[in-house]
């Protein structure tokens, strides 16, 4: 009866979305669901947990049974129920109630329960026993996702970051990198657009560069990002050494993830959804077509010379006037029309799991559809997830399993080419033209910009339009035997294969763009002039590669006495082959056939590419622990690429970790009782980077793309590939760290401590000292250069209940800087350039610049200036200018007087507070985050007013300086007192003002309130007798709150962006209601 | 035991899988391969044309071809923020350390010229067909000695190297010393005179492009000239790495003047008439590709889609179809040219007062033909219409007429007239920047000019007369009766104005600082007056505001503290 309701439920719920494909969609699964369900209840019937170990069973036993709630009430499905000392045991059901055959004898009941504190009762005579599980506070039980196996918490000896699916689901987000912002220390995610399909955060641990990223088991590209965030279990973040497991790739770090299994335990379901509506965090403001035309006039520019016929400027009221009737001429907005307030995002999930003895299943099925702010709603990106992680005991001995995943993507847009050729447009569009004409909206208009019109541009039926599809299958087939005769000793065969495909189309469409005369309509002439926009063109792009990833792997543990062994030792191969073929055509015969074949020949291009990899790899394991107090462990990894000389191929990777349980010591445990755990860490390894050549080491001809012409014949091209280095290798990088994890007083103070330091050798470089640049032929890379990082984290928790009130807390701060240790450099006979340009021994994120010292305000001071600034006598200064500092007082300002103003890269220290509060079933929780140490620079039409012609911020109308003529005719500021950029002029800023400098560089701080979470949980009574288990409504939203040092710029700009030039899609905050609710 | 068995199986499973580690790069072709086919040897040599940087500026790319002409006072760009104009304002920023390494200006082909090196041993060393071997052979030496002429006008005296260096050699080999101007230059001219002797009269047209014995003798004619007025107009410096021996300015010229006089008497090269209006006539030289006039050009073909901007860019707003209105002609360059009569094009700017009317009869159209085959100026005809420029009409329009009231925004706003040249007006503009009109590198009119420079600075001022007015002749200008150095030079201005002349010529002569330095070139604005169909002009800022700078120590590139730095026998050029 139940399922039916099920079935009805889910349904509305599907009903809910408009397309009658997605409902099919999720129809499917839903049956595969309820398939399987009945599969596994049939399953259950015939192997009842009673019925499984039958031999163990004596005739005399009698019957337990219960219900297990958490601290609330609220009953507990899947809580392992074990008679201690046996194998027999049960789980319990959907109410939390279990009901177990134990053997006369038995002794006590364990149940235990993943985040909980294990009990063990006693049975006595008692054939009723309720249970209360609390969550634990330190989670020391807690299992942790390690390279090629698990380690319980407590015996890591790694620095290891984690991140439970419970914290990756709170926030919804259409790219899963995302969500991993703040949630570890030391791991920097950083989102610098919004837009669709290119919202993924930088991704770096560290500040080591590009993490390796491996879900279950396999190197993943872009996967992770196109995750549905639902399917993952955990993330791991191997941050030390204990990324050296993964060799040759892992010098980075490595990001494990794991997707969700299914567990012994009743058929549950569930479904989350949830609308979202973003917005930009910060769009930079125009200013209106009289400010324009008041700055324009300023830079000694006549307004009259770009406005339309109709409109003219009056240089004594500063305003625009309509020529025709005298009016005043208000302006139009552009960034107003092509933008809406907000653009929803839409996701669905459904997944199901369960489980008896023998077979366990998760599978999933999610759909997101994510909507960009253009007004035109024709950029989308929508993507279909699914997955079926099967597990099954077929023998005693033998377990299966079987995962496939699906992913569907399109991103489908108007084809406005790259956002910044948009962004260009739209800040050149000037608010003397219209957005769409009064006379015909159906017109294209000019924006006064050449023939560019942003806001058509973004609708595809003017400007065409792209699909990007992108397909990936993947599957795992894995064995595992453990063998009878030798107690602990498992192997295990796995073999992963993924197909990806991407297909593009892309076709550009040419449109008339339209300029409107009034005047000329005045006097009855044609007002309508216009010119073509955009080429008439088309490519198909398709792409496919296939990975195939073996793997066998012996595991063994063994515990003798006071000594845990265990060990592991993986060999797997990695082949990986991809070709794509692209076709392009010119001037397609109707826009209603964009196909290859209906276009002209002229102009046909087609190419194709190919690109392979392979690597073999060993790898071992060794874990040593002496009564869980001194744990060792040693890894190796030996690796092998196909892309270095075969004599030198492979390559080998070795790592030593220790750890100290300090609490364990008596002297702790009998004298502190607070101290509930307190483990010393270290670590050691060497790792790889192989990501930095290809085939460096064999030397030719490599065929190019460029061709010469003569007469009429293209004459093909191939150049020399330069010198070999047949010794060529990895990057090697040493990595050590130490670390302190504690947790006192149950919880109520927990700390997790790291100090590391990598040293990175063997950087491929082109050595310059040997020879000079007139030798003519480029060196090989060689293994040269070397550079450190340095830094620590410390993460702070702090979880408490105070009645009815349970709340926690927990900072997070990371730090970390690197320095060019020794580095391939020129070495000048001029100590002043050496200390320049030099980067031996030092920073390696320095940035130079001049130091601003005000500005001229005054022709006088410029004449009387005693530093020749420009190098040409100040004849090239002007009065508002910015002045420079003379650091090294030689009368010139030269690059001899730059100096470090900021760092840059990512942000050096990182901070995040995730803090919460529960009470019944609310809960807040917020993640703020911030960070600081890192330059924003501003530059381009972010920078200076009329850069390439762009329209001015209000930010600069605001702050500018005003130069007026006094009574001598000389420049002066006529606004002294509250200006603080230079005047406008009339191509951005002069060279004088654009040197490199701390004016446009802010050395930058902000804190944001990266996510607020409120949720309600039904209370159980009520749901229960509807059908379901759990219910939450939850509200989230993004990106709410943020503050900056950046002055008069940080309203306008977003601190996550480093590069700020007004060129791309802003990054968004976003507002969620959800609702998650599981049968 | 048994798990050492099981260990042991594993791994020779595994190792039995690591074939799958010989795989080949798909993109690569041996050495060996290369050495025994001609046809990947002519490939190689293929990339050494590729790279030499023929056109004036680096780059086919939008505003990229105008660098040279910004930098040298001809032309301006639509916006401040282009790079032409960037590089002009900049040339002297940041002492010279860093960024003029990152302009465009800067040209240190060392890896082409191994190339070209690898190519002449690979020949020398080869069994291909005879003929083969001495026709690549020299024009690998045609190209090396072409950027070996690129080196010596940006830097002087450069190390001169001529067959490749190997990576066993010492490093006192390698760290090679710059040699003199003087023997780049005679390097040049020795080359030139061998390859005159080997390289063909001319090609099939499906070789066209490649060097013949005329290029040869152009190399050398501008070549031997650049040497001459090097030896006649600078010093000798760092020990005669830089200038040359005044002494032998006469003998430079003679060369460069012999030359000049073997592409004038000799060759098929005549000089372009095939249109008995100037007009017409100076404009197709150089949009008639491969016309008699064209001695070496770099091709462009718009079936290979090999292409360039200029007219996508050029093209004023009313006729283009993206970008247009980029290239301007500043004040200064329009006054450079004389009207029909002879008289001096220079204007009275007190007159430049938006007041003062003109009529375009007595302003423009009696302009040097050659003004008006290469510039757009207030109703100049344009594919059946009219090309407007003025910021306005006084007097009322009558009903019915097709005046427009104003110019398109673009046409008004920089400096005053565009620049028409190397535009082809029988190809109406697609939206798609697709110009396949010839970089001609040499032609015959440049010939004339060398030739009458060379004359003129070895006192023979009548055979210098006898070159110019020839030139002269073929534009419809009136002859020239006694010439001084700036007739000649003015002349050479407006007959190869954008040509990539200029700035080097400024440069040679040792005059970049006087017309250069401190200057910011003008433009004007046009206002139109119905009634009395008259315009008046309003002088204005050509320049964006700026004002240029040209030191002393500018008529070389330094060397750059890099390049010092690896090579310590380099030495500085002065002033850097």
């Amino acid at each position: 009866m139940i399922k039916i309701n099920v079935i009805q439920r889910t349904a509305l719920f599907i009903g809910c979305s408009r397309e009658s494909l997605r409902i099919m969609k999720f129809s499917i699964i839903f049956l595969l669901v309820i398939i399987l369900n009945i599969f596994s209840s049939k399953a259950e019937s015939r192997n009842s947990p009673l019925n499984i170990d039958v031999d163990a069973i004596s005739s005399q036993q009698y019957k337990v049974k219960g219900t297990v709630t958490d601290k609330n009430g609220i009953p507990l499905p899947g809580v392992t129920v074990v008679v201690a000392g046996t194998t027999l045991g049960i789980i319990t059901d959907i109410n939390g109630e279990y009901s177990i055959d134990i053997p006369q004898g038995s002794k006590s009941l364990k149940f235990s329960f993943i985040g909980m504190v294990s009990q063990e009762i006693s049975i006595g005579t008692s054939t009723r026993i309720a249970v209360t599980l609390t969550e634990t506070a330190i989670d020391l039980e807690e299992v942790v996702v390690v390279g090629y196996g698990t380690q319980k918490k407590a015996t890591l000896t790694g620095a290891v970051g984690t991140i439970k699916s419970t914290e990756v689901l709170k926030r919804p987000a259409a790219n899963t990198t995302e969500l991993l912002q703040g949630q570890v220390a030391g791991l920097v995610s950083r989102q610098s657009s919004g837009l669709p399909g290119s919202d993924a955060t930088i991704l770096n641990i560290r500040g080591y560069g590009n993490p390796l990223v491996i879900v279950d088991g396999v190197q993943s590209g872009r996967s992770l990002e196109q995750m549905d965030p639902n399917e993952i279990e955990s993330i791991s973040v191997l941050k030390d050494a204990s990324a050296a497991i993964y060799g040759a790739r892992a010098g980075n770090g490595v990001i494990l993830v794991t997707t969700k299994r299914g567990k012994e335990g009743p058929f549950s379901i569930t479904y989350t959804g949830n609308i979202s509506f973003a917005t930009p965090t910060y769009l930079p403001e125009m200013v209106d077509a009289n400010h324009w035309a008041e700055m324009l006039s300023e830079s000694g520019v006549n307004p009259n010379n770009y406005t339309p016929n109709s409109v003219k400027y009056n240089p004594a009221t500063k305003t625009l006037y309509n020529v025709l009737d005298g009016t005043a001429f208000k302006g139009y907005n552009w960034s107003d029309a092509i933008y809406r307030k907000y653009a929803p995002l839409k996701q669905h999930n459904i997944n199901a799991s369960g489980g008896n003895k023998n077979v366990s299943y998760f599978i999933s099925a999610g759909f997101t559809d994510q909507e960009s702010n253009f007004k035109s709603g024709d950029y989308d990106f929508s993507r279909y997830n699914l997955r079926s992680n099967i597990d099954a005991k077929v023998t005693e001995n033998i377990g299966i399993s079987v995962d496939f995943s699906y992913r569907s993507s399109l991103l489908d847009k108007a084809n406005f080419g790259s956002p910044s050729d948009l962004y260009n447009d739209l800040q050149t569009a000037k608010p003397v033209y219209p957005v769409v004409f009064d006379q015909d909206p159906t017109k294209a208009t000019q924006s006064g910009f050449l023939t560019r019109s942003p806001y058509f541009d973004t609708f595809k039926k003017y400007s065409g339009f792209v699909e990007n599809r992108e397909k990936a299958v993947k599957g795992a087939v894995e064995f595992r035997y453990s063998f009878p005769m030798i107690k602990g000793l498992i192997a295990k065969a796995r073999l992963n294969y993924e197909e990806s495909f991407a297909w593009d189309k892309s076709v550009n469409k040419t449109f008339p763009v339209y300029a409107y005369d009034a005047v000329a309509a005045s006097t009855g002439k044609d007002p309508w002039t216009s010119l073509i926009r955009g080429q008439n063109k088309l490519y198909v792009y398709s792409a496919e590669s296939q990975l195939l990833l073996p793997l066998l792997s012996l595991e063994y543990q063994k515990v003798i006495g006071n000594h845990n062994f265990s060990g592991v030792l993986v060999g797997e191969s990695q082949t990986f082959r991809g070709t794509s073929l692209r076709g392009d055509r010119r001037d397609m015969f109707s826009y209603e056939a964009p196909y290859l074949r209906y276009a002209s020949e002229i102009g046909k291009d087609n190419t194709d590419g190919t690109s392979q990899y392979a690597r073999s790899s060993i790898i071992g394991r060794i874990n040593y622990g002496f009564k869980g107090k001194y744990l060792f462990e040693f890894t190796m990894r030996a690796d092998a690429s196909a892309e270095y000389p075969p004599e030198g191929r492979w390559g080998y990777f070795p790592s030593l970790s220790a750890g100290w349980r300090i609490s364990d010591e008596s002297f702790i445990k009998d004298n502190f009782k607070a101290i509930n755990n307190l483990k010393l860490r270290a670590s050691y390894g060497i790792l790889g980077n192989d990501a930095v050549s290809s085939f460096a080491y064999l030397s030719g001809y490599n065929i190019t793309s460029a061709f010469h012409v003569f007469g009429t014949s293209p004459a093909p091209v191939i150049a020399s590939s330069g010198l070999a280095n047949p010794d060529v290798t990895w990057e090697s990088l040493t990595m050590y760290n130490v670390g302190l994890d504690g947790n006192f007083w149950n919880g109520l103070l927990g700390f997790q401590t790291d100090v590391f330091y990598r040293l990175s050798s063997d950087i491929l470089a082109i050595p310059i000292q040997n020879v000079p640049s007139t030798f003519g032929a480029a060196l090989p890379l060689t293994n040269l250069n070397k550079r450190d990082k340095r830094g620590f984290e410390i993460t702070l928790t702090h979880r408490n209940t105070i009645g009815k009130v349970t709340y926690d807390i927990s900072p997070i701060f990371s730090y970390s800087r690197g320095k060019y240790v020794e580095w391939e450099e020129v070495i000048s006979a001029d100590q002043d350039w050496n200390n320049r340009y030099g980067l031996t021994g030092e920073w390696d994120d320095k940035r130079w610049g001049y130091l601003s010292d005000g500005f001229f305000e005054t022709q006088d001071e410029i004449t009387n200036h005693k530093v020749n600034q420009d190098q040409a006598k100040n004849q090239t200064i002007k009065v508002g200018d910015i002045k420079y500092k003379d650091l090294n007082n030689d009368g010139v300002i030269d690059w001899k007087d730059e100096t470090v103003i900021s760092t840059t890269g990512l942000p050096k220290t990182i901070y995040s507070l995730i803090a919460g509060v529960e009470y019944k079933g609310f809960r807040l929780s917020t993640l703020f985050m911030g960070g600081s140490n890192y330059v924003i620079s501003f530059g381009g039409s972010a920078a200076a007013p009329f850069d390439n012609e762009s329209i001015p911020l209000t930010v600069h109308y605001e702050n500018r300086a005003i130069v007026g003529k006094d009574s001598n005719g000389k420049d002066y500021i006529t606004n002294p007192d509250n200006f603080k950029l230079p005047p406008a002029t009339q191509n951005g800023l002069t060279s004088n003002n654009r040197k490199s400098s701390d004016f446009w560089n802010y050395d930058a701080i902000y804190l944001r309130l990266k996510n607020l979470n409120l949720s309600y949980s039904l209370p159980k009574k009520i749901i229960k007798h509807a059908g379901f288990n759990e219910c939450i409504f939850y509200f989230s939203g993004t990106n709410l709150w943020t503050i900056s040092n950046l002055g008069i710029w940080k309203n306008s700009f977003d601190p996550e962006v480093i590069q700020q030039d007004n060129k791309n899609y802003p990054p968004v905050k976003t507002i969620t209601f959800g609702l998650k609710l599981t049968i | 035991m048994k798990i050492i068995l099981y260990l042991l199986g594993l791994l020779s499973i595994l190792v039995s899988c690591t074939n799958n580690l010989d795989i080949k790069p798909t993109n690569m072709i041996s050495e060996e391969d290369v050495k025994n086919d001609p046809v990947l040897v002519d490939a190689f040599l293929n990339k050494v044309y590729f790279l030499t940087r023929f056109d004036a500026s680096a780059g086919t790319y939008a505003y990229q071809p105008a660098t040279f002409n910004v930098i040298s006072g001809e032309q301006n760009v639509k916006a401040a923020w282009q790079a032409p104009f960037q590089a002009a304002m900049q040339i002297i920023d940041e002492n010279g350390a860093r960024k003029i390494e990152d302009g465009q200006m800067d040209y240190w082909p060392y890896d082409n010229i191994r190339s070209a090196n690898e190519i002449l041993q690979i020949l020398k060393e080869s069994t291909f067909d005879k003929n083969f071997v001495i026709q690549k052979t020299a024009e690998a030496r045609f190209l090396r000695a072409f950027m070996y002429f690129e080196l010596v006008k940006r830097y002087g005296g450069v190390p001169l190297i001529t067959t490749p260096q190997s990576i066993d050699q010492p490093i006192e080999e390698l760290n090679v010393k710059r040699n003199s101007e003087k023997e780049i230059y005679d390097f040049i001219g020795s080359e030139m005179d061998e390859l005159a002797n080997i390289l063909p009269n001319s090609y099939s047209a499906s070789s066209f492009g490649r060097p013949t014995k005329w290029a040869a003798y152009a190399l050398k004619s501008r070549a031997m000239l650049y040497a001459g007025s090097i030896a006649k107009y600078s010093t000798v410096q760092l020990n005669g790495i830089l200038g040359i021996p005044a002494g032998d300015a006469n003998n430079y010229y003679q060369k460069s003047y012999d030359a000049s006089m073997q592409v004038i008497n000799n060759s098929p090269h005549a000089l372009y008439r095939k249109n008995s209006d100037p007009v017409k006539n100076y404009n197709e030289i150089f949009v008639k590709d491969g016309n008699s006039e064209v001695i070496f050009a770099v091709v462009y073909d718009k079936p290979l889609l090999k292409t360039h901007y200029w007219n996508y860019v050029c093209t004023p707003e009313e006729f283009s179809t993206g970008w247009g209105s980029n290239n301007w002609y500043y004040l200064e360059s329009f006054e450079k040219y004389e009207y029909q009569d002879g008289s001096s094009g220079k204007l009275d700017w007190s007159q430049l007062n938006g007041v003062t009317k003109f009529s375009l009869k007595d302003l423009i159209l009696k302009k040097d033909p050659r003004f008006l085959a290469s510039a757009w100026y207030p109703e100049s005809p344009w594919q059946g219409g009219k090309i407007y420029f003025h910021s306005g009409t006084i007097g009322t329009i009558p009903a019915g007429s097709t005046w427009p009231a104003v110019a398109r925004p673009r046409n008004k706003a920089n400096t005053g007239f565009l620049v028409r040249k190397r535009v082809n007006e029988a190809v109406v503009l697609t939206p798609v920047p697709e110009d396949e009109t010839d970089w001609i590198v040499f032609r015959t009119g440049e010939m004339y000019l060398n030739a009458a420079e060379a004359a003129f600075e070895r006192n023979n001022e009548p055979e210098a007369r006898k070159q110019l007015n020839i030139i002269r002749e073929r534009a419809a200008m009136p002859p020239k009766s006694l010439l001084t150095i700036d007739d000649i030079r003015n002349e050479r201005f407006v007959e190869l104005f954008i040509e990539g002349h200029r700035y080097w010529d400024l440069r040679r002569w040792r005059i970049a600082v006087k017309e250069l330095n401190g200057k910011g070139f003008k433009g004007v604005t046009w206002m139109y007056y119905i009634n009395e169909d008259k315009y008046t002009l309003q002088i204005k800022d050509g320049d964006f505001g700026f004002i240029r700078t040209f030191a002393e120590r500018n008529y070389y590139f330094p060397i750059s503290k890099s390049r010092l730095a690896e090579n310590p026998n380099l030495v500085e050029n002065p002033g850097y």
